[in-house]
């Protein structure tokens, strides 16, 4: 894999979540409506939303040993996976592949879900309401699935989110050299984290957000092994084609198509 | 200050227009994917907490397009964290007072009043409060000062801004004079 | 700061105490981060909470709020018992080697001199050194006399042993002798350790001994003056440093020099005889030329009128009778004895102490200027939840004010750099800059004089006020900043620096700590990226930075007698036999290092680890003493809270007992907010991320009260209660304290009943009292109890 990449670091990150706020800005997000914390400790919202693309996750402190506590504060946003699910099964054929980054237009999305149904890091969402651009004209349009596109539609040298990341938790360059970075940064961890790991080397064909864990990825919720592979290229067209002969039948509904959607991956399931 | 731009903010080697062949992308609405084309730059220091990290401001047509770490800056490098990421809506928020308020006496709700009518009627309490209350003397002691009045913050001022109002209290007499320092 | 943000990148060991610098000073962490990976540095963090700091931390060591000075005072006693200092240094640079007053004693708590009457030490004639026949302090640098600081300090501090430290922190003996162990590996002149803190350390009945422990520390392991060292107070506001050196407190005129005060100093001469003497030849005693900036002061702000016939309008300036710190401000505001009051950007409902209190006093002004941003929590105080606006006489003024990048000026940062901002856009609607709306009240106000007469008129209608250049109409923050910078009266030259100010009336200076930031060109400006000689990250030619530019200061102290560096690979300044080079060298260029002493600003030229004379009001050594509000007594003496600190009668029923409230509380804050909350919650992606007010508590805590994570809950003590969501976490955990479990309850603080995200204020809960010398509030600890709300 060439091109580029983000590194997350968990052992750098101070939880500072300027990543979450400068993709806000770049983009001009609204703010999410929230009333506490969404996840453990400061996590809000709970997750990636069509209107958050950045998102930083506090765990729970692991004091299993009392001496050394362990608080992870992971980055996270789409993966970027060299093999997607949601462009497998995209029935509109929406989500391309742009300078290897994977990107949604959303003037091509029709809401299916199904780029939200397969993606197993819970990254793509729909928009459940229009939304008003914050700070900009425009709006962000209901019913379209959106997610992090690298700053792809409106590109710097290094997209802000990495740019502000005051501790050096999140950054951006060319893969390899961050693949060489994050496993050396593995090794002088290794003794304190004795399973470390850097994340994304293989997962879905390798991915284009890779992570510097402290622990093994299930700790963290990411999926490795089997189900880290892609969905089978011939099964992502059944699905697609099942799907293309249920749309029919959902009048435009977007609440329907993502109905029909599910039905349909049952059946070729 | 205008800035030369920076090879940080320039565009990436692609061609920003031809990343979607769709035509209607994300930015929708934003004619151009430059978000940053024919703005005027200029610099400045976060307003928030006391390590003084650079940002630039980006605005157009008088308005602020974009804000963003200052990479020449030695202390920040270029970064931030969520408050100095969130600038921006300093800047562009229906919240900012965009009138003079007045709460008069007893009063239930804001008024708008002038400029113009709010000095007038600010100078008329300032100096009612000051010939009212002022002392002389304390003893032999020329003391010159005037307790009915007070001032607070200051803090998030300018020093320019700090020195004016450090001096302006002093003139008037003021001994209570407190700010965020002390709390 | 006595270094500097990029300065923490030299350091060996980062010792964070009383600061949680990962959420409040998040750009710190790049300069930890660097010394961390490239220097190997071990981090220590020293707090009540796991927090983010201490997610970053090589060692993490947790102690009772309130207790710092016996955690301090038990490295102080390592330190000391192991012979764990900088001897060469401490002997030359501190006054470990000064012999004391024969008179001066300790007992159970007290200094000699206290007077329990007036709850303060009325006479401190014992708190001196004992001095030879030219009244130059007697010495023994061998420190063995018995009566040498550093044999009293040795024995004060023997007291403070681990297990006591252990007892009254909680903090784990084994914890705390891993932090000393580390702390005091900085006294090899090749180890240097930099105190980061904050907050956590000030807003204590012993704020004031809580630094002075800090920089005593320092001073014991020769870290003050190199790079990677010194003290290091973290400001939370971006001009928190600048609005102090320009003095907006009652106690200070612009650049540290006291506010006349009726009985210190009734007339001119008397100010100037209370000038810092010495006869120390080895004494530079800067202080010595503080008539200079005076004079230069009242120039600037009286002109013309200032003449030497009339001690250059000296008594235009006003006397006070009697400390009036926030706190006290407020209780005079309770009883009326101000009609009105300016706020200039501060929203004191939520940031002051005791706020329900605080909302009662403002109810009494007759009228309120408020200038903000927008609509603050004070500002409508009159509309606040429970007050009925038709009882209400205040009078209020709401004037729109511009935004940072909307108006030109400069601020100063932590590290004392002050940094000119440039105008991006003008304000909303009709707002202006404060400086405009200042310039335009005073202009105001002169002509009401003018017309009318009034009282005492002189200084308003004399004062040397023309902040307009012409042609415009708005005032100018660079004809204020040149005019704080300094210029000769007859000419109107810019002056150079402080050096060039005269006490006769030919110099003009607002403030003398600023002089050489104008001095022709715009210093403050600069944006020069290149970095100085000894490339240890100054960067002199970036904006420009009080004193005279110079990035660490008590840099003498960065050298040996020779003038040699303690540290040639990462030193400040050197001696070359003939001049200094690298930083701009403390007390001017000439005087060689075996000349002069290095703390420049002590009349001792020595750093104190005896704070000899009247500077402290509450000992010249540390001393533990509990919260006002403690769940334990005090295992080191029988005094219960510091007997310095002012109990004020109006508020002496508000205070709870431990069988009333159990639970510690403690405030502090997080990286989405800010201060009081109106910069930040009126942002909808800060709103995003902390929406409301919340408290945080341990999971025993938590099930004692059948309190589940999320649930809302009530707080409470004898001067409020509060509701809160909880944050329920393994992050608070019990602390051992006198073999008891003490449970916490901490809270952030930007909340209140304004702004977009509304919350109940923190502050309606703390208590009214503060330190001994300074009057900062005990935020940090004091009693509540919790419970579910139904």
């Amino acid at each position: 894999m060439s091109g580029k990449a983000f590194l997350v670091d968990t052992t750098k990150c101070s939880g500072c979540r300027a990543c979450q706020v400068s993709c806000k800005q770049w983009n001009n997000l609204p703010g999410e409506k929230t009333t506490f914390f969404g996840g453990p400790e400061y996590t809000n919202p709970a997750e990636l939303s069509a209107i958050t693309f950045n998102h930083v996750k506090f765990f729970p402190v692991d004091r299993s040993n009392p001496e050394k506590p362990v608080w992870t504060i992971m980055h996270k946003k789409c993966y970027h996976c060299e093999e997607a699910n949601c462009m497998r099964v995209c029935p509109q054929h929406a989500i391309s592949r742009v300078e290897g980054w994977v990107v949604i237009d959303q003037s091509l999305c029709i809401g299916c879900g199904a780029c939200v149904n397969e993606c197993v890091y819970n990254v793509p969402h729909i928009l459940d309401e229009d939304v008003k651009r914050y700070g900009a004209e425009g709006i962000i349009k209901k019913d379209k699935s959106y997610k992090c596109h690298a700053c792809m539609e409106n590109p710097r040298e290094v997209p802000l989110c990495a740019r502000h990341c005051p501790t050096g938790a999140l950054t951006y360059g060319e893969r390899a050299a961050l693949v060489k970075r994050g496993l050396a940064r593995v090794k002088e961890i290794s003794a304190e984290y004795p399973h470390a790991n850097l994340y994304g080397l293989e997962e879905f064909g390798g991915l284009r957000t890779l992570t510097v864990l402290k622990d093994r990825p299930e700790k963290y919720g990411l999926p490795v092994g089997e189900k880290a592979k892609a969905i089978d290229l011939a099964k992502a067209e059944a699905i697609r084609d099942t799907y293309a002969f249920l749309s029919i039948f959902t009048f435009g509904l977007p609440s329907l198509k993502r109905v029909a959607y599910r039905i349909s991956k049952s059946m070729v399931g | 200050m205008p800035l030369s731009r920076r090879d940080f903010l320039k565009l990436s080697g692609m061609t920003a227009a031809g990343a979607f062949v769709g035509g209607a992308s994300f930015l929708t609405g934003c004619k151009s994917a430059d978000k940053l084309r024919g703005t005027r730059e200029s610099t400045t220091i976060c307003p928030y907490c006391g390590v003084g990290c650079g940002l630039i401001v980006s605005a157009r047509d008088g308005k602020i397009i974009n804000t963003e770490g200052d990479p020449d800056h030695p202390i920040n490098r270029g970064a931030l964290c969520a408050k100095g990421s969130a600038l921006f809506q300093v800047g562009v928020n229906e919240r900012r007072l965009d009138k003079v308020q007045y709460r008069k006496p007893y009063g239930t709700e804001w008024e708008e009043i002038s400029w113009d009518d709010a000095i007038k009627r600010i100078a008329r309490r300032v100096k009612d409060a000051r010939d009212a209350t002022f002392q002389e003397k304390e003893g032999a002691v020329t003391v010159n000062r005037t307790p009915g009045i007070a001032s607070l913050g200051g803090a998030a001022l300018d020093n320019e801004e700090c020195y004016i109002l450090s001096k302006f209290m002093r003139t008037l007499g003021v001994t209570y004079l407190e700010h965020q320092a002390r709390i | 700061m006595t270094n500097h943000w990029i300065d923490i990148k030299n350091s060996d060991v980062i010792f964070i105490i009383g600061s949680n610098a990962a959420e409040n000073h998040p750009a710190s962490f790049r300069w930890i981060l660097d010394a961390m990976q490239n220097r190997g540095a071990k981090l220590i963090v020293v707090d009540p909470r796991f927090t983010k700091s201490a997610s970053m931390a090589s060692l993490y060591a947790p102690l009772r709020p309130g207790t710092d000075l016996a955690f301090l005072g038990g490295i102080m006693n390592y330190a000391l018992q192991k012979d764990l200092i900088q001897k060469e240094y401490v002997v030359e640079y501190t006054n470990a080697a000064y012999l004391v007053n024969p008179a001066f004693k300790f007992n159970d708590g007290l200094f000699s001199g206290y007077d329990a009457g007036k709850r303060s030490y009325g006479d401190r004639a014992t708190w001196t050194y004992q001095v030879d026949d030219k009244k130059v302090p007697r010495q023994d640098k061998s420190l063995k006399d018995p009566q040498c600081v550093y044999q009293l300090m040795k024995k004060h501090y023997s007291r403070y042993t681990p297990e006591m430290v252990e007892r009254v922190t909680g903090c784990p003996k084994e914890t705390f002798l891993k932090v000393a162990e580390i702390y005091t590996s900085t006294h090899k002149p090749n180890r240097v350790a930099t105190i980061m803190y904050a907050m956590g350390i000030t807003q204590h009945t012993v704020g004031t001994q809580n630094v002075r422990a800090l920089a005593m520390l320092q001073l014991l392991m020769g870290n003050m003056g190199v790079a990677g060292g010194g003290i290091n107070a973290l400001r939370g506001e971006s001009n928190v440093q600048g609005s102090t050196d320009h003095a907006l407190l009652f106690h200070i005129l612009p650049g540290y020099l006291p506010a006349p005060d009726v009985k210190s100093h009734p007339t001119f001469e008397a100010y100037n005889n209370t000038a810092p003497k010495t006869e120390d030849p080895m004494s530079i005693n800067w202080w010595s030329h503080r008539p200079k900036y005076l004079v230069s002061q009242l120039k600037a702000f009286y002109g013309d009128a200032a003449t030497k016939e009339n001690n250059f309008c000296y008594d235009w300036l006003p006397k006070k009778s009697k400390g009036v710190p926030f706190i006290v401000l407020f209780e005079d505001m309770l009883k009326g004895v101000m009609k009105g009051a300016f706020f200039m950007g501060t929203n004191p409902i939520v940031g002051g102490p005791n706020a329900n209190r605080n909302a009662l006093a403002m109810e009494k002004l007759d009228w309120l200027v408020a200038a903000d941003l927008w609509e603050t929590d004070s500002s409508i105080f009159w509309k606040r939840p429970g007050a009925n606006p038709t009882q209400i006489k205040t009078e209020v003024f709401l004037l729109p004010a511009a935004a940072s990048m909307e108006k030109e000026g400069s601020v100063s940062n932590s590290g004392r750099w002050a940094q000119w901002r440039y105008k991006a856009v003008n304000p909303p609607g009709v707002a202006k800059t404060d400086l405009d709306i200042m310039d335009l009240l005073f202009r105001e106000l002169r002509e009401l004089y003018k017309k009318e007469g009034g009282k005492f008129p002189d200084p308003i209608l004399k004062a040397n006020w023309n902040y307009i250049e012409h042609g415009e109409h708005e005032a100018s923050p660079h004809l204020v900043a040149k005019e704080i910078n300094g210029y000769t009266w007859a000419d109107k030259k810019q002056v150079k620096n402080f050096v060039d100010l005269k006490d006769d009336g030919s110099t003009a200076c607002g403030n003398w700590l600023y002089s050489g930031s104008y001095p022709g060109k715009n210093l403050m400006a600069r944006r020069g990226t290149k970095d100085a000689s000894n490339k240890i990250g100054m960067f002199p030619e970036w904006s420009w930075c009080w004193p005279l530019n110079r990035r660490i200061i008590y840099n003498r102290a960065a050298v040996n007698r020779k003038g040699e560096p303690w540290d040639d690979t990462r030193w400040v300044v050197k001696w070359t036999g003939s001049k200094w080079k690298g930083d701009i060298v403390d007390g001017g260029p000439t005087a060689g290092p075996e000349a002069k002493n290095p703390f420049i600003m002590n009349n001792e030229g020595v750093g104190r680890l005896f704070g000899a004379g009247k500077v402290l009001t509450d000992g010249p050594f540390t001393e533990h003493y509990e919260p006002m509000e403690s769940p334990t007594t005090n295992l080191f003496n029988s005094q219960k809270v510091n007997p310095a600190s002012a109990i004020l009668n109006e508020v002496a029923g508000q205070f709870g007992n431990a069988g009333q409230y159990p639970y510690i509380a403690t405030s502090y804050r997080v990286v989405e907010h800010w201060q009081a909350g109106a910069m930040t919650r009126n942002l909808p992606w800060l709103n995003e991320l902390v929406p409301d007010m919340f408290c945080e508590i341990s999971t025993s805590l938590a099930a004692a009260k059948g309190i589940k994570n999320g649930d809302r809950v009530r707080i409470y003590n004898a001067r409020g209660n509060i509701r809160a969501y909880a944050l329920v976490t393994e992050r608070m955990q019990p602390l051992m304290v006198n073999g008891k479990p003490v449970e916490m309850i901490g809270m952030i603080w930007h909340f209140g009943p304004g702004c977009a995200a509304t919350g109940d204020a923190c502050n309606q809960l703390t208590p009214s009292i503060g330190d001994a010398n300074t009057m900062i509030p005990e935020f940090k600890a004091f009693l509540a109890d919790i419970r579910k709300e139904a």
